[in-house]
């Protein structure tokens, strides 16, 4: 054969045909050797994540600039979109001109993947997405239009996390120092607010800070608060605005009481979502969290019925002071409540006053929590908008009361007995054991929504695990700041302060509190 | 021999023309994708794919047997038969098996089965020219030339044989091997193998069918059953081919031991062994092997071959007559 000369000549060193040998030895050790088929149909391939495979559309961050559809080589984008005015916000401006996309489309019959119109985008809005099974029996199918193309965004993968000790993206630096800087501001407005509270409500304010020192510095102190909250968490939006109380004196009609219930509800919401947050900080204060929001809606309806659910108020917040810290959490709760409290803010002076001073006292109980947990924080901090006052320091007395769980239940049952006294019971069960007090909060929470139910759902498996250790000590230490703490010193609280408020709702909530504990610990 | 007797032994032909064949094609499927990293079919018969020549053959019969208008019409359609036809006439004259393991032992056997083997290429040259197309004309001329060029080769290297055994027929040829034969006749061996892998244009030896360049050649223009019937004649040639070079030169029935299993009873499987090694030694060549250019075809067999079978001839002549 041919094949001696042919092996001769790319290699003379070896014998006649041992180019052929070769040849043979390699596809018979080939042939060995498992097989690289990969199983497509039924094995899906194993793609990196930044895979070319389809183009996907945020329709929210297309502002029609026609751009990509510039750019793309093969002009396979169709865009198409119109103006529309929008009219002057205020009677000085000029009316805004914007674009409304009608229609982006991308035929991939003709996009040849080259990814230009993407990074063409300047606001974010094209993106790579690894999907590439969208293959069609007709070419015209191939024509995405701007809803299909929407949908490929659920596809696109998250980006890769941020190198470890990389600087941070400059989007997140500037956002975190506006962030910072408002919540500084909202925390000095609230801390001042808080130490007029104090200030004028000296008979309250003064027993709560008495009985625990710290915390009663702390109340006493709210600008302190506010900065190690801004320190410990970003999210330092509370602000106890307005202190006032709506509960004292005038005996709320029901449209109030509707509204006092709405921001007890919404009070519960914002809570719940601080709670997931402690979840991940420290379980335990999270729970806490969740409990003082079912507590605070129970306040709220307090008021309305007697004086004396004020000074139950008052007695939450001090102990909550024992937890220290500020305005933070409980301006975000307060701010919710605060609308509705707004509304009825009717209430006596000197239970406003207490009521203020309660506020300022949960707050700090809540900013430890939230020092545990800044991101919760920030969460509340963008409800705040609502802000208003006495409400919202009466929501924020709950959360308080959620940090000490023990003393807020108590009062509330006895403000509440009417309509909400079987919620009451149950809240006041559930503080003493921590896992209760999350299920009391969760029913709350789900009709005021959802979303922080399943929020404190999560929180509460942390929190079960702390209360049962925390249940049994409740006398002893009122520090919220540790997830185990805060259990214990919201049982000291709820007894003295229940009893002060009203010695009958106090005893009764004893009782609960036993009772519940059990259940927490089967 | 009685007529029930001949008709078995015609009907055990024709099943192994048929099956062993497709065993053939099925070993090519997967021992080629292997030999590239594939899995080959998987799907059709559900295990390993092992029914999908079975599959080709349904999908082939329903296919539309297309005759080109300008073609001629009755040679297009004879030539797969006669492309087909001559290796299962062959086979009645090749023994499997010791004394009467055979369809018929003819007196002249080598001679008649050389002379069949070159009919069937003549289905390429009718196909070729028949097909009325320019790809199919050249692929025949090429069928042509390489059938000249290598013919002569083989008959040269089985005509050693033939001296070496002193008879013509290949159950004679069969039983007067000697283990010796095979560094005697090794020249032979490689000769009339490499021969008849041209002959049957089976790569590296496919420049008449060369797919990417003529375009199938001679079967261009074919299509469904007819183009199936070429598929197979290329693998019942490659299983002819196989068994003529157990019986010639390695001993057809004979075992490596000649004990129990080397016995006559066993001969039987001993020639389809080695038949089925040839066979993969087949797909193996083409799989690792690039075609050769029509120069070099041209080339490797007069200027290679012939004179590797003459010296053969005239190294077997020396030795018999010493």
């Amino acid at each position: 054969m041919g094949e001696g000369k042919s092996a001769d000549k790319p290699d003379k060193r070896g014998l006649p045909g041992a180019g052929l040998a070769k040849g043979l030895a390699t596809t018979l050790k080939t042939m060995t050797h498992r097989s690289v088929t990969a199983q497509y149909p039924d094995v899906k391939p194993d793609l990196p994540p930044r895979s070319r495979g389809v183009i996907a559309l945020l329709e929210e961050n297309c502002t029609s600039c026609m751009l990509c559809a510039r750019e793309c080589p093969d002009w396979c984008i169709y865009i198409d979109s119109h103006k529309e005015v929008v009219p002057a916000a205020e009677p000085g401006q000029r009316d805004r001109t914007r674009n409304v996309l009608d229609r982006f489309a991308i035929d991939y019959s003709l996009c040849m993947y080259c990814g230009i119109c993407i990074e063409a985008c300047p606001f974010d809005a094209l993106f790579w997405s690894p999907e590439f099974e969208y293959a069609e029996f007709d070419i015209v199918d191939l024509l995405h239009e701007k809803d299909r193309l929407r949908d490929w965004m659920w596809t696109v993968p998250v980006p890769p996390p941020h190198a470890e000790n990389a600087e941070p993206a400059k989007e997140v630096t500037a956002a975190r120092k506006t962030v910072e800087k408002q919540a500084a501001a909202e925390a000095k407005a609230a801390a001042d607010r808080a130490a007029a509270a104090a200030l004028a409500p000296s008979p309250e304010g003064g027993t709560p800070a008495t009985p625990r020192p710290p915390e009663a510095d702390t109340a006493e102190i709210p600008k302190i608060r506010p900065d190690d909250i801004n320190d410990t968490a970003e999210i330092p939006k509370i602000t106890v605005e307005a202190p006032t109380q709506p509960l004292p004196g005038k005996e709320l009609s029901a449209a109030l009481k509707d509204e006092i219930a709405a921001a007890a509800a919404a009070a519960a919401v914002t809570q719940p979502i601080d709670a997931g947050a402690v979840a991940e900080a420290a379980a335990a204060a999270s729970a806490a969290e969740a409990v003082a929001a079912e507590p605070s809606a129970e306040v709220v309806e307090s008021p309305a019925g007697a004086s004396a659910e004020p000074v139950a108020a008052s007695e939450l917040v001090e102990v909550e002071p024992e937890a220290v810290s500020e305005e933070a959490a409980a301006d975000v709760v307060a701010a919710e409540l605060s609308t509705e409290v707004v509304e009825s803010p009717a209430g006596s002076e000197p239970e406003a006053a207490s009521v203020a001073e309660a506020v300022a006292a949960e707050p700090s109980a809540e900013a430890v929590e939230s020092a545990e947990s800044v991101a919760v924080s920030e969460l509340v901090e963008v409800e705040p908008e609502a802000v208003s006052e006495e409400s919202v320091a009466e929501a924020a007395a709950a959360e308080s009361l959620a940090d000490s769980e023990a003393s807020v239940e108590p009062v509330a049952t006895s403000d509440q007995p009417p309509t909400e006294s079987t919620e009451s019971a149950e809240s006041t069960e559930s503080t003493e054991p921590k896992p209760a007090a999350k299920k009391a909060a969760r029913p709350r929470k789900s009709a005021a929504s959802k979303s922080t139910a399943a929020k404190t759902t999560k929180s509460t498996p942390r929190k079960a695990t702390p209360t049962p250790d925390l249940t049994p000590d409740p006398d002893l230490a009122p520090a919220p700041a540790s997830g185990a703490d805060p259990p214990k010193p919201k049982p000291k609280p709820r007894p003295r302060k229940t009893a002060a408020p009203s010695e009958p709702p106090a005893s009764p909530t004893p009782e609960d509190t036993p009772e519940s504990t059990p259940e927490a610990g089967g | 021999m009685t007529v029930t007797d001949a008709v078995v032994r015609l009907a055990i032909i024709l099943g192994f023309f048929l099956v062993v064949p497709l065993l053939v094609g099925q070993m090519e499927h997967k021992a080629m994708a292997h030999m590239q990293s594939r899995v080959g079919p998987m799907y059709a018969g559900a295990f390993h794919g092992w029914a999908q020549l079975v599959a080709d053959g349904v999908k082939f019969a329903q296919k539309e047997s297309v005759v080109p208008a300008a073609a001629d019409r009755r040679v297009f359609q004879l030539a797969p038969a006669v492309a087909l036809i001559p290796y299962l006439v062959v086979l009645v004259t090749i023994p499997i098996g010791p004394g009467t393991q055979v369809g018929r032992n003819l007196d002249a056997g080598l001679f008649f089965v050389l002379a069949v083997m070159g009919v069937g290429v003549l289905g390429s040259l009718m196909a070729g020219w028949a097909s009325a197309n320019k790809y199919s004309l050249l692929g025949g001329i090429r069928s042509a030339a390489q059938l000249m060029a290598y013919e002569l080769p083989m008959i040269l290297a089985a005509a050693s044989v033939a001296m070496a055994a002193g008879t013509l027929s290949l159950t004679g040829i069969a039983a007067a091997w000697h283990w010796y034969w095979l560094p005697w006749q090794v020249m032979g061996l490689f000769v009339f193998f490499v021969s008849g892998l041209a002959e049957l244009q089976r790569p590296p030896f496919d420049m008449p069918v060369a797919d990417s360049e003529i375009i199938f050649g001679a079967y261009t223009e074919y299509t469904g059953i007819r183009f199936a019937l070429f598929l197979l004649a290329e693998y019942a040639g490659i299983v002819v081919l196989a068994l003529l070079t157990t019986v010639l030169f390695l001993g057809g029935w004979r075992g490596p031991f000649y004990l129990g299993l080397g016995a006559a009873g066993f001969g039987w499987f001993w020639t389809l062994a080695k038949t089925l090694l040839l066979a993969f030694l087949v797909i193996w060549l083409r799989v690792s092997y690039p075609r050769l250019r029509e120069d070099q075809l041209q080339k490797l067999a007069w200027t290679t071959l012939i004179p590797l079978a003459l010296a053969q001839i005239a190294l077997t002549g020396i030795l018999k007559v010493v």
